[in-house]
């Protein structure tokens, strides 16, 4: 301990040698500014210089370090080296041979699933499994492995393995290789009291399963495959999911031939005729099964989809929005009268990005027919459409199908795009690195008065830029080429290009359009993300004799009108109606969006109901006003779920809300979350509420910006206080800061012990005021910054505290960032011990149940069933599976939340922050506190007021306005005098319930 | 007409003759009456049923609520006037901010918003007739869209920051050399929030005003003219203002009551409720304010009766001022 303080301190102090050294510089380099003002451009730019090339230093060791090559460049690079793909050799290993194992890992030989001599893995965090094996024909191998996925309820996500051939991967893909499972729904779907079917949940259906190692994006249609010379090789999977494995063989990537190929080599087999048969018509939501169960059905209303009844909701489509990325992949089953050629119809809706062709891969009884089918192109059309299988000038392929039992299936993949990807992926980074050598020479600022010679300052900027439109073009003409037409993203780019070209007219006025850059990147990020979803609406698939028409498969004209008339009647059914006062069920109240409402009426049907017997109606509310509303009308649910956080306390001192603590097994649900989520559901020695999510505050950062100014991510305000002039220095900042943090830290807290007054009149909360007006004061952080995520994405505000939407907003709508942001622990302050605290709140929402209620302990079950560690982790997962990572669910359940698929070290960053969480106590009058602190620094951040008065006035308002709540409530009389304390609950100590979940 | 008339006569002769006959044959008369005019009744029952359950209903609970403490959740209790006693004595916010600028707010806004709509109706009623529907749809087309153009047009446009249009457009002009904040500035949130009411003001008083100005007999002008009125502006002044009383009259109340309801506007442009140092506070929010984040609705009831008091007298003032003197 004393030596890693002591390596502190010594940092610390080198840092405080480099601020004022860099402090003592600019004021040099300002003296000297001013000494020769108009010694023009050129000499600022001199100075620019050196940081210009430091810039670019760290970022391209950084792209060395994180990433390796694609495994399209591995294997351009293998073929070059003379990797044959062709040749006899092939390896077969018994999975039970494993030649050695990580420490403890929990592997067993035996019979799993009828399979005998089957290596039964059973991973608990993570573990890795090595096999030993001799290649005697050098070349490309691919891998195939025979496995079984452990399936039970709560396991929903593919095997994640990274695949090691002798000790390293050789390329990026081979880090995460999915092993998917299968998953089914299960029809006839269910109808509910309306007559509508109910969204049939996936089952996993998973048995055991042969499949080649593929990359997980689907980037690819060939498996992927490893350049292996003649000798000893060792083969290493680690994998963190549960699965059995049979065998492992390793060969030489399947060739498949053409079209024509096949048909020539077909006719010289005999193989003649189209059978005399009717068509056969394949429902594709009936699928035998999907490789995600994200995949997900529609109803669809178009009077042409099969089935389709009036009025009601049909589950009768797959949703090509779900069915666009990865690896996605389907099969149907049908059976054949007769041999001969048929050909392939399709019932599709592709019409998701304006003009731009969706690819699937066909395969017809586990086998790419032909190379045509290896990425066959859906254009797009406005509404459903009926396509055949077929060529270039309009001919239908034909497939030879024996007669009896055939598949054919059908998997996304974006693998014509794919080096379009990569070059914009590439056009990408080099915008970035413009922007920074821009930057760099601008020092940030975009002075107008500032006249610039671009060609002299930063030499060799035009070309490069005239170079990245350039290749934007090129990656323009083959996208187009590619999807037969210009579609969104290839007019996306060509407004890029024209952005460019129009810069390049006048050059010497690029370093005022810094932000430009920052758009254009963004662009063409989000451009590049687009190209990867593949979306494809199917509603039936038709296997036609060669020599018959296809079944029409749009909707006349008068039909459609029929059927825009129908839905039009439909909707007028409402299907949204509050109940309550229903004696049979349980009424539950959610304040969040359909689709959260929808997946839990579905759990507690599929869950809670069987297992208790209690029925339950979930509704959706839509505003909190109306619950106040609703109550003075007499009408309350038993239980309500997603409430603010002051809410429940508002109702449980007006008499509204049950007191939970009263049952006796309540100490069992305190224990699932922190102290610290508890605090602002106490009062009067009750708890009125169970914390359902929390949404942590954590700092964000950009790494890339903090290891170019050569700062380290900050552990204390003193280090915050410490890297800003720097950040200031190149015009960049941080983000402002709420109150919380300080009043925490400083141990000040907000109200007394006993509840009745506010402590912000202590010593410890005026030096907490003054701490945090001074980040504005003295240490100039900006006073408003109107979007973090906009700011942060272009850099200017390169670190800041936010709390867990800007996560999820990073994670999903800023590609360009990938790898380039983090998270750590809010700075804190240190204590004796040498440990930071870092007390912080967020955001909770929380569930309650109604003091009118005539069920409090089928309502108590109920909420206890809701917040355990199971149901939370399922309904997450199950959110996110259906979806997407937008939902990712923060549950304040601890257990639940490790188990939702975090980043290792982002999950342990927050588990830190966990255990220092806090909530501001609530009192009566306790919502005077937030408005008052915020006019308290109103007053002397933006007036300049003395921060001790400013405080001084709040307190003065805070304190009247307790005085006149506590006496409504008869918490003192008029007089002044205490009747009943609140006796708040102390939360002091860090939460020790977190440990058991870091990983180390 | 004349039809309804008659019964109403009729009525209130049978009803004087009735005084002396006991109360339980008065009521059964009454009702008699009633039903020898059902058919009048009906005529009247759409309207009145409206009138009673959304008009009548609200106001009168809203007048016995504001007698009682009332939080929504336990029943209601009565406590005489303590409510309106601490709306004038101690509800600072109320007195000090509440009140002050709701009057600021008022006076600029609706008297502005007002002359303002007259001056564009009458500038609108210049242009050719094929012209003049595309205008008046332009100018009404802020009203219609609200919380849309707030969100879209002016919280870009009165950002704080160096992004913001208006700050980087003075900035460009170095007309300043900081950003300010519009919006969160106690010192410019008023002002913001009166230039933006004022242009979503062009509601359906100026409507009503366009109609009144197009309406004015022709002739008139031309007796003007003969009677020797030299300008437009004096043509204004004596012939058309006097002449659309009546739409004067309905334009100024609609604009009185448009400002007196205004309440979310500060909050919608700050973004905090309440706003900054209350610089934004209005009667309606206070009402908010105690109604839905301090649950006393029996207050919250007080300060609206003193709300609909107000501007029962300010439409008095309009009457006043604009009132026909011939119908009283």
């Amino acid at each position: 301990m004393p030596k890693e303080l002591s390596g502190l301190r010594a940092k610390a102090g080198l840092a405080m040698a480099l601020v004022l050294l860099l402090l003592t510089a600019a004021a040099c380099s300002a003296e000297n500014a001013a000494v020769s003002a108009n010694a023009g451009p050129a000499e600022a730019a001199a100075q620019a210089d050196p940081s210009a090339t430091a810039a670019e230093l760290p970022l391209a060791e950084g792209e060395d370090a994180s990433r390796d090559p694609s495994f399209g460049d591995k294997l351009q690079e293998w073929v070059q080296e003379g990797a044959a793909a062709e040749h006899e050799g092939a390896v077969t290993l018994s999975a039970a041979d494993v030649a050695r194992t990580s420490e403890g890992a929990h592997t067993s030989v035996g019979t799993v699933d009828g399979r005998p001599n089957a290596l039964d893995w059973r991973v608990e965090n993570e573990e890795w499994i090595e096999y030993e094996f001799n290649v005697e024909t050098g070349g490309l191998y691919r891998i195939d492995l025979t496995y079984r996925p452990v399936t039970d309820e709560n396991r929903r996500r593919p095997i994640l393995l990274n695949v090691a051939v002798d000790g390293g991967n050789e390329f990026l893909e081979a880090r995460s290789v999915a092993l998917d499972r299968r998953w089914k729904d299960p029809f006839p779907a269910s109808l509910d009291q309306n007559g509508d079917q109910i969204r049939p949940m996936s089952q996993d259906v998973s048995c055991w399963m042969t499949v080649s190692l593929r990359d997980s994006g689907g980037a690819y249609v060939e498996p992927l495959q490893w350049y292996l010379q003649p000798g000893r090789h060792t083969l290493r999977f680690t994998a963190s999911e549960p699965f059995a494995l049979a065998s492992i063989a390793l060969s030489a990537p399947e060739q498949v031939p053409g079209y024509e190929t096949v048909r020539q080599a077909n006719a010289a087999a005999g193989k003649e005729g189209s059978p005399d048969a009717d068509p056969i018509a394949i429902e594709a939501e009936e699928a035998d099964w999907k490789s995600d169960s994200s995949i997900s059905l529609r109803y669809d209303t178009d009077i042409k989809s099969t089935p389709y009844k009036r009025g009601r909701i049909t589950y009768n489509t797959v949703d090509g929005s779900r069915w666009s990325t990865g690896n996605g992949e389907m099969s149907w089953t049908f059976d054949v009268p007769e041999s001969g050629y048929y050909k392939i119809g399709l019932r599709i809706k592709q019409n998701y990005s304006s003009n731009r062709s969706s690819f699937r891969t066909v395969r017809i009884n586990g086998n790419i027919p032909f190379a045509e089918m290896k990425a066959y192109r859906f254009p797009y059309a406005s509404g459903w459409q009926g396509v055949q299988l077929e060529d270039g000038e309009g001919q239908p392929y034909l497939f030879y199908l024996k007669k009896g039992t055939n598949t054919i299936s059908m998997r996304a993949t974006q693998a014509p795009v794919k080096p379009m990807i990569d070059d914009l992926e590439k056009i990408v980074s080099a915008l970035m690195s413009l922007t920074a050598d821009l930057k760099a020479l601008t020092g940030g600022s975009s002075d107008t008065n500032r006249t610039w010679k671009i060609d002299e300052e930063l030499p060799g900027f035009t070309t490069d830029l005239r170079a990245v439109a350039d290749s934007l073009e090129d990656v323009q003409m083959r996208l187009k080429d590619v999807n037969g037409r210009s579609d969104a993203v290839t007019q996306g780019l060509v407004t890029t290009i024209k952005d460019i070209q129009s810069m390049l007219s006048d050059p010497n006025r690029i370093p005022y359009k810094t932000d430009r850059f920052v758009t254009m990147q963004g662009r063409v990020a989000d451009l590049m993300q687009q190209l990867q979803s593949q979306p494809l609406g199917l509603d039936r698939i038709y296997i036609v004799p060669a020599d018959r028409e296809l079944p029409q498969m749009e909707a006349s004209f008068f039909k459609k009108v029929e059927g825009g008339f129908v839905n039009f009647l439909s909707s007028f059914r409402s299907k949204e109606r509050l109940s309550s006062g229903d004696d049979d069920v349980l009424n539950v109240w959610v304040l969040r969006g359909r689709d959260y409402v929808n997946l839990l009426q579905q759990l507690v049907d599929e869950q809670f109901t069987p297992t208790t017997g209690i029925k339950v109606k979930v509704n959706l509310l839509a505003d909190t006003n109306l619950l106040v509303l609703m109550n003075a009308a007499d009408r309350a649910p038993d239980v309500a779920l997603g409430l603010p956080q002051t809410l429940p306390f508002d109702y449980a001192v007006r008499n509204g809300l049950y007191d939970l603590a009263q049952f006796p097994d309540f100490d069992s649900v305190y224990k699932r979350f922190a102290p610290g989520s508890w605090t602002p559901f106490y009062y009067e020695k009750g708890y009125y509420a169970v914390p359902e999510t929390q949404s942590f505050s954590m700092l964000y950062y950009r790494k890339d910006i903090l290891n170019e100014l050569g700062l380290d991510v900050p552990d204390t305000w003193e280090d915050v206080y410490d890297m800003l002039p720097t950040l200031q220095q190149n015009s960049l900042n941080m983000m402002p800061v709420q109150h919380t943090p300080f009043f925490f830290q400083s141990g000040a807290g907000y109200f007394t012990q006993d509840g009745l007054h506010t402590a912000l009149g202590t010593e410890q909360g005026y030096q907490a005021f003054k701490q945090w007006t001074d980040l504005y004061n003295v240490y100039a952080v900006d006073q408003q910054v109107s979007s973090f995520y906009q700011s942060f994405r272009s850099g200017t505000v390169p670190i800041g505290i936010a709390d867990f939407s800007m996560y999820i907003q990073l994670m999903v709508a800023a590609p360009e960032l990938n790898g380039y942001w983090g998270i750590a622990p809010i700075p804190g302050v240190r204590q004796e011990n040498g440990e930071v605290a870092r007390w912080m709140g967020g955001e909770l929402q929380s569930s309650v149940i109604f003091k009118k209620t005539k069920k409090a302990e089928e309502s108590w079950q109920f909420l206890k069933w809701w917040t355990s560690a199971e149901v939370q982790e399922r309904y997450g997962t199950d959110l996110e599976t259906l979806n997407g990572l937008s939902f990712r669910w923060n549950t304040s359940n601890i257990e639940a939340f490790v188990h939702l698929p975090w980043k290792p070290e982002d999950l342990n960053s927050i588990l830190e922050q966990w255990r220092w969480y806090k909530e501001i106590p609530n009192v009566p009058g306790s919502y005077y506190l937030e408005r008052e602190l915020q006019n308290a620094w109103n007053r002397t951040v933006v007036d300049g007021m003395n921060y001790r008065s400013s405080l001084e006035l709040s307190i003065e308002e805070i304190e009247r306005e307790m005085r006149r709540k506590m006496q409504e409530f008869g918490n003192i009389d008029s007089q002044g005098n205490v009747l009943r304390s609140l006796d708040l609950p102390d939360v002091s100590k860090p939460w020790e319930g977190v440990d058991p979940y870091v990983r180390k | 007409m004349s039809e309804s008339n008659a019964p109403i006569l009729e009525n209130r002769h049978a009803a004087g003759s009735a005084a002396a006959v006991r109360a339980e044959g008065r009521m059964a008369r009454l009702f008699k009456e009633i039903w020898r005019y059902r058919l009048s009744y009906l005529f009247i029952a759409p309207f009145m049923i409206c009138f009673v359950s959304f008009i009548m209903i609200p106001v009168v609970s809203a007048f016995l609520l504001s007698f009682m403490s009332y939080n929504s959740l336990e029943p209601p209790r009565f406590i005489g006037w303590t409510n309106f006693r601490y709306m004038v004595s101690e509800d600072l916010l109320f007195l000090k901010y509440a009140l002050p600028n709701t009057f600021k707010f008022a006076a600029i806004a609706g008297p502005c918003g007002y002359i303002a709509s007259f001056l564009l109706a009458w500038l609108i009623s210049i242009l050719r007739s094929g012209w003049r529907k595309w205008f008046a749809l332009a100018m009404y087309s802020p009203s219609l869209m609200g919380a849309v153009a707030m969100t879209i047009v002016w919280l870009p446009l009165l950002s704080g920051d160096r992004i913001g249009y208006l700050n980087s457009i003075l900035l460009e002009w170095g007309l300043i050399s900081d950003p300010i904040l519009w919006v969160t500035s106690k010192e410019h949130l008023m002002t913001s929030m009166i230039v933006v009411t004022l242009w979503s003001s062009m509601g359906i008083g100026f409507l009503a005003m366009l109609a009144g100005i197009l309406n004015v007999n022709p002739e008139l002008y031309e007796a003007g003219k003969l009677d020797g009125i030299k300008s437009r502006l004096e043509e204004i002044w004596y012939i058309t203002i006097p002449s659309m009383k009546p739409q004067m009259l309905f334009g100024a109340v609609m604009a009185i009551v448009g400002t007196f309801k205004a309440g979310s506007i500060g909050t919608e442009l700050s973004g905090m409720n309440p706003t900054p140092q209350y610089a934004g506070h209005l009667i309606m929010n206070q009402i908010e304010d105690y109604g839905f984040i301090r649950f006393e609705l029996g207050y919250a009831s007080a300060l609206s009766v003193f709300l609909l008091l107000l501007m029962y007298l300010s439409n008095k003032f309009c009457w006043g001022l604009f009132g026909s003197k011939e119908d009283e």
